[in-house]
């Protein structure tokens, strides 16, 4: 079976009629969550993996839109605590409440989400880059909107967040100096 | 010229060794010729043997100017070797230079490359090998002289002196042939062994002088014929005979037409005498080659069979690779340097055959390399078998054998396939049943009186077996060693980090298992499943251990590597001062973890040189005290349990009890009316900027060195204890945890969360009843017989008093635990040294091993956790950094200024 199909595929590159085969659908690929009830999204590229809340250990002192640390498989990394950081109302675990894993470059961060409600396929014209200056400081982690079926909703920028978290980080030690 | 880095990874890593091994060296020897003793010969031999490593590493890495500065020093040595030349301690000072500049030129990254440090390894070079110009010098001279005259004799030709001058300087044997045939069938075979010196041509004979390496009776076997030894000098001409002897005495050169008449018929004397010169010969080098096995260290050997094989399988890819694309000249010339890294090492070592059979196959690579051979596939194959011969002859040595084959068959192969002949010696493939076959008789027979006559016998008919049988003789002892030595291998230092990862992660999952079979146990009492998971665990648990022992052995190296070294401080700080002192090194076999060992290096020379500079009084204060004119520094090093403590001690005049207190007061360290122990004031000095010299020197005095000891122990996780008795001398302890991946801790809960505690800086717990809590104002202190330690919650010291209202995401099954009993405090007294704080917390939870881990770049710098590390069930606990802990603290209660900003 595999062998016939390398044929087929051997003769048709033979003859030079190559055939790039259409993406199975257009756009790219988010993961839709929410926080504290506001829909957000996050390019499922920047998403390593969804996890159960594992326990949290608290760290003193740290940056405020740090919840603490986790442990995945023997390393430690920060964890994020999204609703702190975009100004919503406190929260607590619930059977729903998810961590995910993002990979911004070599650092792994983990981000609290009170509940993951679905995957979708967005093309590129229904995402639009956002004003800064429409957002309030809170939702600065924002970068773009997508429109689909709707709803707008707010596409999460990785690094944004990060640089929100180092530069809270930075404040804290010359405030603490 | 660039290296790449690769190769200057490995130029460094295998310098730092050797250069190591030198300082090891040169101190041993400097004891001895202090102590008026002779130096040992195996002293010397190692000495000689690293530098000659040495030399092997730069001419691998191309560095012409280092190779040629080590090899004037091992020129001097070789004298020395063979007692020609005496080692002196103004020699010990030039290669304590050399050691240096070594050091410099080889650790540096761009050392290599560093004019000035080059200029001056070469003065010293030049220094180091003039000491024995004086001795030598004389007949040095005339045989210079000599072997100029043999040159003026033989009335040499333009090119042919600049063959003969570049010969002048090399060690290599010089054979004249002399034929009455014409010489060029042999030309190509001694181009293959040697450089062709001179060639001469009489009416009826023909004369070719050439240098070689190999051995006489090797070189009579691939020209076939008559080949004599000469000297360098001009009376070994006469060894010719006729009617070349003539050449001595121009004048007499009349009778040269009749000497040349007789000189067909001497010719069948002269085979006679040459054998009986091959026996003289062979006698000559079997006593060479005896002493030399037996001075082959097996470690070297097996150090030596490690990095050959490499070179062989390295070296067989670049063949095959030549094969390929005969037009590259890459391969060729790796493969030109390993086989001359080969032959270098067997040479140093002794193993003449295989250094012989490297130097065949080297000349042919240098032919290749030149562009006047190529690479036919015939001559690949015919190099592969000498390869596989070289082999062969490393696993005889392996076996605890003498290499020893009979190369000759081959080497004629060699030559032949060079000229691009069908290899005619057919019996190459009878000479290795036959040489093992030697190899065996001569164990079995014991005795070296029974092998003497075998060897004479074998001598006439395979003149290297009688090597063979002598090296049995002489190597019978070592041979068990042989046996014995198992390999090294060197191996990344990232991956054995990793390893060490991985092990860490190992123990964390046995404390889970643990955790899991307890459970079980109390669930499912007397349960087989209970039993077996219980046995199961324990022995997982036992193979742990071990792992984890072996795992850490791996990692240790000798502290002594850093020690031999500071003897070269230890010399030239007394001597700047103008004191005698002498250190004495005790424990330096004792193994650490290698990242402790490279980091103790920096503050043990703050402390040698504080000991040298403020300790040790001068030769006439010593004397007027009573002591010895030459004070003593005792370094030692000790393991006890999981901790190592190593020790700096002088018997100097003691620490200045008065004037510190009195310097402390000055600089607002401590109040005037401050009551403080010996021991608290003498840690005083371990303050930033604290000194009490009055002038700033070169060498001390800016206050700045012990700050660096006690900052750069503190990052090690250990302690620096300091003692001295005013008159008697100062004595530093420094105490470390023997490895830093796997830290022993005490685990403590405190508002639900978990924290570990490092075990070393742990004094002791303790439970008390809040009545014993001594008030004053804000602080709270409690007496601990006969010390009154200052008590600090854990939550405030870390801030934890915001947890409620920050941390939103707690595991509903933690927190609960907290027992809210109060009438008993629990506290963990912490140390640093003298100083003790004592840190409340809600319970004790036990000890365990912890893998400290960084808490990620994207937190914010938390001086007071060292790290985090991962818990049994998968919970992440922090680990305080104590240093950092009391140091806060004391800080917060003695500085008045902090208080008020």
């Amino acid at each position: 079976m595999l062998a016939d199909l390398r044929k087929q595929l051997e003769a048709r590159l033979a003859t030079g009629v190559e055939e790039i085969p259409p993406p199975i659908q257009p756009g790219r690929q988010f993961l839709s969550f929410k926080v504290a009830q506001q829909e957000l999204l996050i390019a499922v590229d920047d998403v390593l993996e969804i996890v159960m809340p594992p326990p949290i250990a608290f760290i003193p002192k740290a940056q405020r839109e740090l919840e603490g640390v986790i442990a995945l498989r023997g390393e430690i990394m920060p964890v994020v605590n999204l609703r702190r950081m975009m100004g919503f109302t406190a929260g607590k675990l619930s059977p729903a409440t998810r961590v995910l894993i993002l990979r911004p470059e070599d650092d792994n961060f983990g981000l609290i989400v009170d509940e993951i409600t679905e995957f979708v396929w967005l093309e590129d014209q229904v995402i639009d880059v956002l004003a800064p200056e429409y957002l309030n400081e809170d939702f600065k982690v924002v970068s773009h909107v997508a429109k689909s079926a709707g709803i707008v909703r707010p596409i999460l920028d990785v690094d944004r967040v990060l640089q929100t978290v180092f530069a809270r980080g930075e404040r804290n030690e010359q405030y603490a100096s | 010229m660039e290296l790449s880095q690769d190769m200057r990874d490995e130029l460094k890593a295998e310098s730092a060794e050797l250069v190591e091994r030198l300082a090891k060296v040169w101190m041993e020897m400097n004891k001895a010729l202090e102590n008026g003793q002779a130096l040992s010969r195996s002293e010397i031999d190692e000495l000689f043997r690293i530098l000659h490593s040495l030399k092997g590493l730069s001419e691998i890495a191309e560095l012409p100017r280092l190779v040629s500065a080590l090899h004037l020093i091992e020129d001097r040595l070789t004298q020395v070797r063979a007692s020609l030349s005496v080692l002196e301690l103004k020699d010990l000072e030039t290669l304590a230079e050399v050691q240096l500049l070594l050091e410099k030129i080889f650790i540096a990254p761009a050392g290599v490359n560093d004019e000035s440090l080059l200029a001056d390894l070469e003065f010293q070079a030049q220094v180091f090998c003039a000491g024995s110009i004086f001795e030598e010098s004389q007949e040095k001279h005339s045989a210079h002289k000599e072997q100029k005259a043999f040159a003026t004799c033989l009335s040499l030709t333009s090119s042919e002196r600049t063959a003969w001058e570049s010969y002048s300087n090399r060690s290599e044997f010089i054979f004249g042939f002399t034929s009455t045939a014409p010489l060029e069938g042999i030309r190509d075979r001694i181009l293959s062994i040697g450089d062709i010196l001179v060639e001469r041509t009489l009416p009826n004979s023909f004369l070719m002088t050439f240098a070689s390496e190999l051995d006489h009776s090797l070189v009579e076997q691939i020209v076939e014929g008559p080949v004599r030894l000469l000297q360098k000098q001009i009376d070994s001409l006469a060894s010719l005979g006729s009617p070349w002897e003539n050449l001595l005495n121009p004048s007499e050169s009349s009778v040269q037409a009749e000497a040349l008449e007789g000189h067909l018929v001497a010719a069948q004397e002269d085979a006679q005498v040459v054998v009986e010169n091959n026996e003289s010969h062979a006698d000559f080098f079997e006593v060479a080659e005896s002493v030399s096995l037996s001075d082959a260290d097996p470690e070297m050997v097996a150090d030596f069979l490690n990095n050959a094989d490499e070179l062989l399988d390295s070296l067989t890819n670049s063949l095959l690779k030549l094969e390929k694309n005969p037009s590259d000249s890459r391969p060729i010339e790796s493969i030109f340097r390993a086989a001359h890294t080969i032959k270098g090492t067997a040479g140093m070592l002794g193993f003449s055959s295989i250094e012989h059979l490297c130097h065949a196959l080297e000349n042919t690579f240098d032919r290749m390399r030149k562009g006047q051979l190529s690479a036919s596939s015939k001559l690949i194959d015919t190099l592969l078998a000498g390869w596989d011969k070289v082999r062969e002859l490393f696993e005889m040595l392996r076996s605890g054998k003498v290499p020893t084959l009979n190369l000759t068959p081959y080497l004629q192969q060699l030559s032949n396939a060079e000229k691009g002949v069908e290899a005619v010696g057919s019996d190459f493939s009878h000479s290795i049943p036959q040489a093992s076959e030697q190899a065996q008789i001569s164990p079995e027979s014991g005795s070296e009186l029974q092998s003497k006559p075998q060897a004479l016998e074998l001598q006439k008919a395979v003149p290297v077996a009688d090597k063979e049988i002598s090296h049995q003789a002489a190597s019978g002892k070592g041979e068990a060693s042989k046996g014995d030595t198992q390999g090294t291998i060197r191996v990344d230092l990232k991956r054995l980090d990793c390893l060490v990862n991985l092990v860490g992660e190992l123990v964390i999952d046995r404390t889970r298992f643990a955790r899991i079979e307890e459970a079980l146990r109390t669930r499912a009492a007397n349960s087989d499943l209970s039993h077996e998971m219980a046995e199961s665990v324990l022995l997982f648990g036992r193979h742990m251990n071990e792992v984890q022992n072996i795992i850490m052995k791996v990692r240790m190296i000798p502290v002594g590597n850093v020690f031999y070294k500071f003897s070269r401080v230890v010399r030239d700080l007394s001597r700047q001062c103008g004191k005698e002192v002498e250190l004495v090194i005790e424990g330096g076999e004792t193994e650490f973890d290698k990242t402790l060992v490279e980091e103790i290096g920096d503050p043990l020379v703050h402390l040698i040189r504080n000991s040298i500079d403020h300790g040790i009084e001068t030769p006439e204060q010593r004397e007027a005290a009573g002591k010895s004119r030459k004070g003593q520094i005792r370094l030692s090093a000790s393991q006890q349990g999981n901790t190592i403590s190593i020790s700096v001690e002088d018997d100097g005049k003691g620490l200045d009890i008065e004037r510190i207190r009195a310097k402390a007061i000055k600089n607002g360290l401590i109040s005037e009316s401050a009551q403080l122990s010996h021991s608290e004031i003498f840690n005083l000095i371990f303050e930033p900027g604290f000194s009490t010299a009055e002038k700033v020197t070169n060498i001390s005095g800016r206050g700045v060195g012990m700050d660096v000891v006690k900052k750069n122990i503190q990052k090690l996780k250990g302690v620096v204890d300091l003692d001295s008795t005013p008159g008697v001398g100062t004595k530093t302890i420094i105490k470390l945890p023997i490895t830093l991946a796997i830290v022993p801790s005490l685990m403590v809960e405190v508002s639900g969360e978990c924290f570990g505690i490092p075990l070393v800086n742990v004094i002791e717990s303790i439970r008390i009843s809040p009545d014993d809590i001594q008030r004053m104002g804000q602080s709270q202190f409690v007496k601990l017989r006969d010390q009154v330690v200052p008590l600090v919650r854990f939550s405030e010291v870390l801030g934890l008093s915001e947890i409620e209202s920050t941390f939103w995401y707690r595991s509903a099954n933690r927190s609960s635990t907290l027992s809210r009993r109060r009438e008993r405090l629990v506290f963990v007294v912490v140390g640093i040294g003298h100083e003790r704080l004592g840190l409340v917390v809600d319970r004790l939870i036990g000890q365990q091993e912890i893998v400290i881990k960084p808490l990620g770049r994207l937190m914010n710098n938390q001086p007071e956790l060292a790290g985090g590390c991962v818990l049994g069930d998968g919970r992440v606990a922090l680990v305080l950094d104590v240093a950092h802990v009391i140091g806060a603290d004391s800080s917060q209660r003695g500085g008045h200024a902090r208080r008020s900003a």
